[in-house]
């Protein structure tokens, strides 16, 4: 799993957020609101998941997004799913 | 028969046929009718225990998994109702999601929740019927070591089948064991399904294609079905063909923006994709549009797949699902219709290669043991080739309506058995085609969302200057998707951007699903009748206007 700090983690989200919805990173703000984004919706959402899966190579459960609303809050929350994977011994 | 009864045939045939729950395109769990027989009597047990009542509604809050097959059955071998309602959307709010759920629980006095870990967490704490605390359970909890079963009669209630999912002002449609009988009995015979089918789908299971069509069909005969959950599926819809080939899958079922969605997101098929046992593609729950039909056919030629593997249906959730379905193997049947007449209400054929035309897919006759008649707005039956209201009757067709709302109820319930659709059709050459619809509904990848509680959500937006509100349905190359006319006083383009963004920001949060357009307009630039209910503006004539399906 490759390290990566929380700064990271958020410009990496931006990226895929801004890549998803087809606009600029520079509109993708770590405190956006990402519904507010033109073509934000459930079935977006699961597609950034995805990529951040593949990217970091981990499984986000699908309740942790439920609540998650910024780049911030969800960065935080792949940080900690990130630390838990890396506490466990790889089978 | 009851549908308990009915599971307990399937297992007594000791086929060893089962579901099986993909997870992540690999294998999950599975579990095979005769232990499900017997897994979801230890369930009633438990809830029985609980002091479960015959007749009571048990909501379902589950993913697609063998759980929720056990809680479903468990429910009804209880003499129980069941009613499946959708989890929380990522991204979404909690307290939206509570809210909507709350809605439809004390809509159907809901008692009992059973649930999943995952989800737990959420409904917990917060849920409630307004008066009494609701229990909110893990199926595993529930079961007790020894099975139970209360006898129920073909017309008690089994099922209250949310046709929105939730909202604000939820509609459950009652049906009951008797009607999903005719219903499952029905979709089989048009689909000729036998046991050498293999299903695999992805639709949610408390949507009434996911739960009817792909869940309960091949249940109740004994077919081996394999399921995706729709969360895998959007993840990567190519799993799901993938699936369908390795499984050797016949038959599945889908709106229209599901195969579209194949399309856009997956590319050609790869080296070792073999289709050709896949033989039924029902597309229902939307517009059937022929040229999706055709993309995909044509993709995915090159893997075997049946150029005439599509079955373009019309049903909804009051008919338990399936209306009409077309005889199998055939090309899809097309109408081009000259545009104005078509608005006119009345088929004419549209001169070939020139003009603008609207293409409409039949949808074939109606199923076994249900029938359709289209009456006009004078009340009289519509001659072929004109259009008229859609009306249905038959042993899948519920006869109580919705779920404690005799309002909503005797809005569709109409003399002698006959439910009234919402949609609009014509007879052409003694086969059904749906041209539109007069419910204020907006469909979304095959979702169906109120207007009228779309358009709440948007009126209610925290510090928003929102006078007027029109929720209206577009077609894109993606499907079904919304678009919104917003009435303000504010016209700078700053405040517009900033109402733009909280408009979706809510919408999103409330609905799970985004606005592709806000068309902003003066106060006072959306009709109104004279009561002040806004009018929702025509949709636009565009080629994709059949619907089919809920």
């Amino acid at each position: 799993m490759p390290q990566a700090s929380v700064t990271d983690i958020e410009q990496t989200v931006r990226r895929f957020v801004a890549e998803q919805l087809r606009i600029g990173v520079e509109e993708v703000d770590v405190d956006t609101d990402l519904r507010s984004l033109p073509r934000f919706d459930s079935i977006h959402a699961l597609q950034i998941v995805l990529e951040i899966e593949q990217h970091y190579d981990i499984e986000v459960e699908d309740r942790i997004v439920f609540e998650t609303s910024t780049v911030r809050e969800f960065a935080a929350a792949i940080t900690k799913v990130m630390a838990e994977a890396g506490a466990e011994p790889l089978s | 028969m009851t549908l308990f009864a009915a599971l307990g045939r399937v297992a007594a045939q000791g086929s060893g046929r089962g579901m099986h729950v993909l997870r992540r395109g690999q294998g999950g769990d599975a579990l095979s009718y005769s232990d499900l027989y017997a897994e979801a009597g230890r369930v009633a047990a438990g809830l029985l225990s609980r002091g479960v009542r015959p007749g009571e509604r048990v909501a379902l809050v589950l993913p697609t998994s063998v759980d929720f097959a056990r809680a479903f059955f468990g429910v009804l071998a209880a003499g129980a109702v069941a009613v499946p309602l959708p989890g929380p959307a990522p991204f979404g709010s909690s307290d939206a999601y509570l809210r909507r759920t709350s809605a439809a629980l004390r809509r159907s006095r809901v008692r009992t929740v059973l649930t999943a870990p995952a989800v737990l967490p959420l409904l917990g704490p917060g849920l409630s019927d307004g008066a009494r605390p609701v229990d909110v359970l893990l199926v595993p909890e529930v079961a007790e070591p020894s099975a139970a079963h209360v006898a129920r009669t073909a017309s008690d209630p089994a099922v209250v089948q949310y046709t929105s999912g939730t909202s604000n002002e939820p509609r459950g449609v009652v049906l009951s064991h008797g009607n999903v009988a005719a219903g499952v009995a029905a979709i089989a015979h048009g689909t000729q399904l036998t046991r050498t089918d293999v299903g695999c789908t992805w639709l949610p299971l408390f949507h009434d294609m996911g739960l009817i069509g792909s869940f309960l069909t091949p249940l109740l005969h004994d077919v081996d079905i394999h399921l995706l959950t729709p969360e895998d599926y959007l993840r990567g819809p190519g799993d799901w063909i993938r699936a369908m080939g390795r499984l050797g899958a016949t038959f599945t079922m889908a709106p229209d923006s599901g195969y579209r969605y194949v399309l856009r997101r997956d590319a050609a098929p790869q080296d070792g994709l073999d289709l050709s046992r896949w033989r039924i593609a029902v597309n229902g729950a939307e517009p059937v549009d022929r040229r999706l039909q055709d993309a995909f056919t044509e993709r995915f030629a090159p893997a075997g797949l049946s150029e005439n593997v599509f079955l373009p249906a019309y049903g909804l959730a009051e008919a338990t699902l399936a209306v009409a379905f077309p005889p199998l193997g055939r090309p899809a049947k097309v109408l081009r219709a000259e545009r104005d007449e078509l608005n006119r209400g009345r088929y004419v054929p549209a001169p070939s290669g020139a003009g603008p035309c609207r293409e409409l897919v039949s949808v074939g006759t109606p199923v076994r043991r249900t029938e359709v008649r289209l009456t006009t707005a004078s009340g009289e039956p519509a001659a072929p080739g004109t259009v008229g209201a859609v009306e249905v009757r038959g042993a899948s067709v519920t006869s109580t309506g919705y779920d404690r709302h005799p309002e909503e109820s005797r809005r569709v319930l109409l003399p002698d058995g006959w439910v009234a659709t919402g949609d609009l059709g014509l007879w052409h050459d003694g086969e059904l085609y749906i041209v539109g619809r007069t419910k204020e509904v907006i469909i979304v990848f095959g979702a169906n969302h109120w207007a009228s509680d779309i358009e709440a959500v948007v009126r209610d937006t925290p510090g928003l200057p929102v006078h007027g509100v029109v929720a209206e349905q577009i077609w894109s190359d993606e499907g079904g998707r919304l678009g919104l006319v917003v009435e303000t006083t504010r016209h700078d383009e700053a405040s517009r951007r900033d109402t733009t963004q909280r408009i979706r920001a809510r919408v999103v949060a409330e609905l799970g699903i985004t606005p592709d357009t806000i068309e902003f307009v003066r106060r006072g630039g959306i009709a109104r009748t004279s009561s002040g209910k806004a009018l929702r503006r025509l949709p636009p004539s565009d080629t994709r206007m059949s619907r089919s399906g809920t």
